[in-house]
């Protein structure tokens, strides 16, 4: 966006003693190129990289000019006093309760301030996903130590690739955003359901996906079709096994007429055009690589580590320079730890790898 | 092509087409980065170290259609800065010229 750009053109001049006319002068003549620019049809993303980014272009702009002392942002003090704020809290936890089982979490409240400080200034649509990994990992912790609810517990971490297709909705249709978080509804239900020892016919309820992209389909007639074949199915198939128990794997059979007329009218193109394709094979592989990697190892507790790979994937494509090594960074911070505790059971001080963030946070930080 | 050495052409590039004829910003930037191979991103702060060194100065024009544009023209110093520079460039072109056909014993 030219506004977008030019605000981040003015940032970084006014880091210099520079005259606010010239500061002026030299904003007018980038806006008036980036029209001269749209005036051509070009899109705003090529006239950015004609004219360069603000951050490398700024040197020659400002040769001979010297940088202007700034004072710290309250943002940026903050950061500075968290690791102190964190360690007094975690000994108070440690020694006052006896918390150093969890103690630790306070640490988290260093890259937590790094993430909202930073982000908040340039992406805050993406903020929330990368604050999910600790939400999600307070959440699950929570849930294991004081209700033993390690599963389904371990389900709050959907809230990571949830939140990641659903802050980059900007770019897709209400739909396809639909379509996008059907499968994690789905996940969810299954283990609830699951929970509750209803695996079958639970997983029913992952029929749900095809359901939801079948609104893709323009011929309604055959959506109507092909949606009305499902739900029968899942009717039908409800009363096979209801009636004669011993009937589960034949009563798939009755979703035999959807296939067929799914084949038939072509339907193998069941997601819309609009999903861009590389979104469309990385949601399917990592679904696909999560689930034969869960089933052969059986390592449910790790394996929803698989899925971080679609939230990081909409990360490199959406968000660019430094916010995206920062934006990914905690995605990295969870897998080393959890992978850490998990097969070294360092869980006390696998924590150290949310240092990471905060570090990858300052030393990007322009 | 080295990249300070590729600036110093364009520099002088930039004083070359401004003497031919009084140029908007975008217009050099077009021209130019039309023949030679070069990121647009590095013509607008050459151009604005040229001004600043008080080789051109600025006027600017209302046009029919949007808003005003500014236009730069060659001064005195930037003549003389041009002719500078085509005498120490038909030198260095000559003596390349030289070396590379083999001239020089």
């Amino acid at each position: 966006m030219k506004y977008d750009y030019l605000k981040n053109l003015k940032d970084q001049l006014d880091r210099y003693q520079m005259e606010e006319s010239e500061k002026q002068d030299i904003l007018n003549d980038y806006d008036d190129m980036y029209e001269n620019y749209l005036a051509q049809e070009m899109n705003e993303s090529d006239i950015e990289s004609k004219l360069g980014k603000p951050n490398k272009i700024i040197g020659e702009l400002t040769e001979g000019y010297r940088r202007a002392s700034q004072p710290q942002s309250n943002g940026h003090k903050l950061i500075a006093v968290m690791p102190f704020i964190s360690l007094v809290t975690f000994f108070i936890v440690g020694f006052v309760f006896n918390g150093w089982v969890y103690g630790w979490t306070a640490f988290l409240l260093i890259p937590v301030t790094a993430i909202i400080v930073e982000m908040s200034k340039k992406d805050k649509e993406h903020m929330t996903t990368a604050l999910s990994p600790f939400f999600a990992v307070v959440t699950f912790f929570i849930l294991g130590f004081f209700y033993d609810l390690w599963h389904p517990g371990w389900v709050v971490f959907l809230i990571i690739p949830v939140l990641g297709v659903f802050n980059s909705r900007r770019t897709m249709t209400g739909l396809v955003l639909l379509t996008s978080l059907s499968p994690f509804a789905a996940v969810l239900a299954f283990v609830i359901l699951g929970y509750y020892d209803l695996w079958q016919p639970g997983w029913l309820v992952f029929l749900i996906i095809p359901f939801i992209a079948l609104f893709h389909e323009e011929n309604k007639l055959s959506m109507f079709v092909s949606q009305a074949l499902l739900v029968l199915g899942v009717l039908g198939y409800l009363y096979i096994i209801n009636t004669y128990t011993d009937m589960s794997y034949y009563g798939l059979f009755i979703f035999a007429p959807f296939v067929a007329y799914s084949m038939y009218i072509g339907n193998i193109k069941i997601v819309s055009g609009e999903v861009p394709v590389g979104y469309r094979i990385v949601v399917i592989a990592t679904l696909a690589l999560y689930f034969i990697v869960s089933f052969l190892t059986g390592f449910w507790a790790i394996t929803w580590l698989i899925i971080l790979a679609i939230p990081v994937y909409s990360i490199i494509r959406e968000v660019k320079g430094n916010e995206r090594i920062i934006s990914i960074m905690p995605f990295i911070s969870v897998t080393i730890f959890m992978l850490l505790g998990f097969f070294f059971g360092w869980w006390a001080f696998a924590w150290m790898a949310f240092l990471l963030i905060p570090v990858v946070a300052i030393l990007k930080s322009n | 092509m080295n990249t300070q050495f590729k600036k110093g052409v364009i520099e002088m590039c930039v004083l070359k087409l401004v003497s031919q004829k009084d140029m908007y910003g975008f217009e050099v930037i077009e021209t130019i980065s039309k023949e030679i191979d070069v990121n647009e991103n590095t013509i607008y702060p050459i151009l604005r170290r040229l001004m600043k060194q008080e080789f051109f100065e600025t006027y600017t024009e209302s046009m029919s259609i949007g808003a005003p544009r500014k236009y730069y023209r060659l001064t005195e110093l930037g003549k003389e800065q041009l002719k500078e520079y085509e005498n120490e460039w038909g030198t260095f072109i000559r003596s390349v010229s030289k070396i590379l056909g083999g001239i020089v014993s």
